[in-house]
């Protein structure tokens, strides 16, 4: 199982000094919400933000035999 | 299916959705909610779904890259998922390159 301590964890990791936010949407520490705000999305499109967000979480996916089943995204830029 | 296949489906139809499940019963919220957006703009589009086949899942990620479903085409471009798509109506550019993919601009 993972937590939402943890997911906020992976998060600072990935965006150091950057405001990082996690919600479990359900209850069940599969769905997250997950809020990324920072200077390295400028001038990139949602797709990529998206996807940088993606990378962080590869091996905590369901798929790769992690415990997340989905990410609600949001980023922003300061 | 595989990564061509999935490319024509995207190139002949303006819009596309490959979802978890089919438009009147989606099996995910999260196909749920791309398929209200993009039901918001009322104009024709395809939902995929990925549980008709098995090997439509792994064509989809080869051609797209993207690792998680729904994943919504328009115009052949993949957009991106749910979140975005939402994002992308708001701002209004949703419904730009959907114009764009029909020729209405």
């Amino acid at each position: 199982m993972i937590t939402i301590e943890e997911v906020e964890e992976l998060l600072a990791e990935a965006f150091p000094g950057d405001e990082v936010h996690a919600e479990d949407m359900t209850g069940t520490s599969d769905h997250f919400a997950v809020f990324v705000e920072s200077k390295t999305f400028e001038g990139l499109g949602l797709l990529e933000q998206h996807r940088m967000i993606h990378n962080v979480f590869t091996d905590h996916m369901q798929g790769a035999g992690g415990d997340i089943h989905a990410l609600k995204i949001k980023t922003q830029t300061p | 299916m595989n990564a061509a296949d999935i490319k024509e489906i995207v190139e002949k139809n303006a819009i596309v959705i490959f979802a978890k499940g089919t438009m009147f019963q989606p099996m995910c919220g999260f196909s749920a909610n791309a398929i209200h957006w993009i039901n918001q703009l009322q104009k024709p589009f395809t939902v995929v779904n990925i549980f008709d086949d098995e090997s439509i899942r792994p064509a989809l990620i080869e051609f797209s890259g993207w690792p998680t479903t729904p994943q919504i085409f328009v115009g052949g471009e993949m957009l991106g998922g749910s979140d975005i798509v939402e994002e992308l109506f708001e701002s209004g550019d949703l419904q730009k390159k959907v114009a764009q993919a029909m020729g209405e601009v």
